[in-house]
């Protein structure tokens, strides 16, 4: 088939713009050529007529074909009405009416052909059914009237050229075929069958034909042409048409040649039965048999076919009763019959029958299928032993299945139990994971606090460690100090005792002091006693002793001053010597204040020396726990791998429950319902 | 805590002036020095006092009309005052010797320059009850034409002139000595003795009798 495209273009060029070509460069060359010869143009324009009824016949019978060809109905009626009418014209001398014919038939066949635009929707109705053979009436009526009233038809051709309303005629009916071609180049472009642009070929040429008209005049050459022309194209459209047909046949041939392998495949299968199959007509006689009825009846097939069907039973009353029931019932299964052979032997048999229908559903007759039944009777009673060996072995077995089937029940109950434990147990690992996970997320959080923690400590040991080792310097600052005390202390002892001495050395001077003042003191007291004798003398003196007497006054007088004056020394010696006796006591405790000073600051250096040494310890000992930290910080950042390794591990293990579970569930149902199960059969 | 009582004591120390000791010390030692020999200003502020007081004596001397020079001498507590005409001399007490055979009274002897003198408690004599004890070293030596004896004092206190019209005849009770045996008493309670009676008395005789 050809490309859609490049095929209208052939069918526009051959059909359209090729005769008009044609037709200028023959009349520019031979503008005068005529050829007046009226029996060819007739035998062209009978071909046509035959060609074109018969192309009409040949779409009418094809308007079953599976496309939508509804307009073949309109394209045939334009054969026939074209055919007639150009069948009139063939048959008439040239003349007006000659012209007239023409132009008609141009016209109708134009009309008719763009007809096909118009879809007709039902293809059954009467009228479009009716519509071909209308047009070939109307087209007989008219081409009559036209011979027997040519005198009443319009002036078509004078003096040998065309009037104006025959040009007219011609021009419309071409424009109303190149619509029509136009109509079948569109259906050509979608669905690609090569007849769609035949027929936009054929329309193009007789549309370019009437379109030529004006410009031609009777028998010129373009006459010739297109009369040419369109012979051609009918008898193209006529093979490739009459092509379509004979593919038609071909393959009906074909079609029929499959049935009957179809048939005999039927029939092979029919006669391959091993039961005798019979069909019967609705009066009772044999029209079908298959090899296997001949062996049971031995009778032939030839003279089992067209016998009765009752006479080859034991029992004919019984057999015509059982196909008169079919026919009533249509079916009827395990009909018991025997069958008598020519020989006198007799067959048992069931029948299956049923009646079988043609294309409209009447009922044809009865098949019937018979099956033997002897060898089953046969068997029926070995069946019968065999069943009683049967139920003795059925009741030994059942009474072991009992027993097997107590253990069974046993075994289940025991994996119900089972089951319902590892459904508990699971269950309770699913959930005892759950926590475990939750502990696990608890736990990777106490170790980060933990490790936090460790961190902190570790820091805080790190201060400790600075703290202790400014504590240890210190202490050396303040052993060293009460060392020094220690000293100043010895030699404010040695100071103090030197005091006490020289204190003791001024007592002891002031002893000797008062033994002095005692001498005076009785000196003094000597000095009175002389006075008072002195002025005792100078009174006995009298007058003389006046003078003497003042002067014993003078010495009484020094001696009470001495006296006096030993008593004011003896008492300022007492203050002294209490003042001593004080500093001496004050230096004795100020001396003993000194010795528990001095023990005292020993004490201090002691105290500062052990603070020393457990500072240094202390100091070992945050240097050892910030090693310990910064281990436990390690340790713990291992643990929260470990921790989170943990986890996953556990959400695996969650997941793996979770199946386990689902798993178990599912072995607890299957343990309840065979436990079930197993309760049922009891024997 | 420890370290501040270790800090305390030298800050006590600190507020001892010890300079303004050491001057004071000084300033004493100077005094002592020039207390051996006063110093003219000294001196010459001692004379001014003793000339002002002889010369308020001789004043108050002149004044009296009639005077009694007495010796004054302290006796258990009490002052007394005997005429300075009958004594010859005051003397220590010392070296004495008790008398066996002897009147109560009479103390014993003593050796006065190699004389023999008896020695007499005025208290026993006069019968005066004991009050507490006196010094009892001094001896009073009186004389008359007939006798001569000591007398028992504890502390011979003046030699003076007092004016007779300050001294009244006191009520027997007040000194429990016999009105005979005494001359009067002074404003200022001294109790003025009459050497005279003392020395005539025969009690003191009849033990020159028993001998």
């Amino acid at each position: 088939m050809k490309e859609p495209k490049s095929g209208v273009l052939w069918s526009v060029l051959l059909g359209g713009l090729l005769p008009v070509i044609l037709a200028f460069i023959l009349k520019l060359l031979m503008p005068d050529w005529k050829l007046l010869n009226e029996p060819f143009h007739s035998v062209i324009e009978a071909l046509g007529l035959f060609a074109g009824l018969f192309l009409a016949a040949l779409l009418m019978f094809n308007e079953e074909r599976e496309k939508d060809t509804s307009h073949y109905i309109w394209i045939s009626s334009a054969l026939i009405g074209m055919g007639i009418l150009d069948g009139f014209h063939a048959a008439i001398r040239p003349g007006n009416n000659f012209v007239w014919l023409h132009s008609t038939a141009v016209l109708i066949g134009g009309f008719l052909f763009s007809m096909a635009w118009m879809p007709l929707r039902d293809m059954q109705s009467q009228t479009v059914r009716r519509l071909p053979g209308f047009v070939a009436v109307a087209s007989i009526i008219l081409g009559v009237f036209s011979l027997v009233f040519s005198e009443a038809l319009p002036m078509f051709l004078v003096e040998g050229n065309f009037t104006l309303i025959a040009s007219a005629i011609n021009v419309l009916g071409g424009g109303l075929f190149i619509v029509a071609a136009i109509f079948f180049l569109v259906r050509y472009r979608t669905s690609g069958e090569a007849e769609e642009n035949l027929f936009a070929f054929f329309c193009f040429l007789n549309g370019s034909a009437g379109l030529l008209f004006p410009f031609g005049h009777t028998w010129g050459f373009e006459w010739w042409l297109w009369h040419l022309l369109r012979l051609i194209a009918y008898f193209i459209l006529l093979g490739y048409i009459f092509g379509v047909f004979r593919n038609l046949t071909k393959r009906t041939k074909k079609t029929a040649e499959e049935l009957r392998v179809a048939a005999l495949y039927t029939r092979n299968l029919i006669e391959a039965s091993l039961d005798p199959l019979v069909t019967i007509s609705p009066d009772g006689k044999i029209t079908d048999v298959n090899k296997t009825t001949e062996q049971v009846t031995g009778v032939s097939r030839e003279r089992l076919v067209g016998s009765v069907f009752s006479d080859y039973f034991t029992e004919p009353d019984k057999a015509r009763e059982g196909y008169q029931q079919v026919f009533a019932q249509g079916v009827v299964k395990d009909y018991p019959l025997t069958i008598r052979h020519a020989s006198g032997r007799t067959t048992d048999v069931l029948y299956n029958a049923s009646v079988y229908k043609n294309e409209t559903g009447d009922v044809q007759g009865v098949f019937a299928a018979a099956r033997d039944i002897t060898e089953r009777k046969r068997l029926d009673d070995e069946l019968k032993t065999y069943r009683e060996q049967l139920e003795e072995m059925v009741k030994k077995r059942t009474a072991e299945l009992a027993n097997v089937l107590k253990e069974v029940k046993d075994t289940v109950n025991v994996l119900a139990s089972s089951s319902s434990e590892i459904l508990a147990a699971t269950t309770q690992v699913a959930s005892g994971t759950a926590e475990t996970a939750t502990a696990i997320s608890e736990t990777t959080t106490t170790v980060e606090e933990v490790r936090q923690a460790a961190q902190l400590s570790s820091q805080k040991a790190n201060n400790v460690s600075d703290s202790a080792q400014r504590v240890a310097h210190v202490s050396q600052t303040g052993q060293k100090a009460v060392e020094e005390t220690a000293a100043v202390m010895r030699h404010i002892r040695d100071q103090m005792e030197s005091i006490a001495q020289t204190i003791v050395r001024l007592s002891e001077q002031g002893q000797s002091i008062g033994g002095i003042i005692a001498s005076v003191t009785d000196i003094a007291d000597q000095s009175n006693l002389l006075a008072v004798n002195a002025a005792i003398e100078a009174a006995r003196a009298g007058e003389q002793g006046k003078g003497f007497a003042v002067v014993a006054q003078e010495i009484k007088s020094l001696a009470e001053q001495s006296k006096q004056a030993t008593t004011q020394v003896r008492s300022i010696l007492n203050d002294v010597q209490k003042a001593t006796s004080a500093a001496v006591m004050a230096t004795e405790q100020g001396n003993k204040a000194v010795d528990a000073g001095v023990k005292q600051s020993a004490q201090a250096g002691e105290a500062i020396r052990v603070l020393a040494e457990s500072t240094g310890e202390a100091v070992q000992t945050a240097v050892q726990i910030v090693a310990s930290s910064q281990q436990q910080v390690v340790g713990m950042d291992q643990i929260g791998t470990a921790m989170e390794n943990i986890n996953q591990a556990g959400a695996e293990t969650a997941a793996s429950m979770r199946q386990a579970e689902v798993s178990a569930q599912n072995l607890h149902e299957l343990g309840q319902k065979l436990k079930k199960l197993v309760e049922q059969y009891k024997i | 805590m420890k370290k501040d009582k270790v800090t305390t004591p030298p800050e006590q120390g600190a507020k001892i002036n010890w300079s303004e000791i050491r001057q004071r010390v000084e300033k004493a030692r100077e005094s002592l020095e020039r207390g051996e020999a006063p110093s003219p200003k000294e001196k010459g502020a001692i004379l001014k006092a003793r000339a002002r007081v002889l010369a308020r004596e001789a004043e108050e001397a002149g004044a009296a009309r009639e005077v009694l020079d007495i010796i004054e001498f302290s006796l258990a507590a009490e002052t007394y005052g005997i005429e300075s005409a009958f004594v010859r001399e005051v003397y220590p007490l010392k070296d004495f010797t008790s008398l066996p055979g002897t009147p109560h009274f009479v103390l014993g002897i003593v050796n006065v320059r190699g004389q023999i003198l008896s020695v007499i408690d005025l208290k026993k004599f006069f019968n005066l009850p004991e009050k507490g004890l006196g010094q009892l070293n001094k001896v009073i030596i009186i004389r008359n034409d007939r006798m001569e004896f000591g007398i028992l004092a504890d502390a011979v206190l003046d030699a003076r002139p007092i004016p007779l019209e300050t001294i009244q005849s006191a009520p027997p009770t007040v000194t429990g000595i016999g009105a005979e045996y005494l001359k009067g008493v002074t404003g200022g309670g001294m109790i003025i003795l009459d050497a005279e009676k003392i020395l005539g008395d025969e009690k003191i005789i009849v033990s020159e009798e028993l001998t």
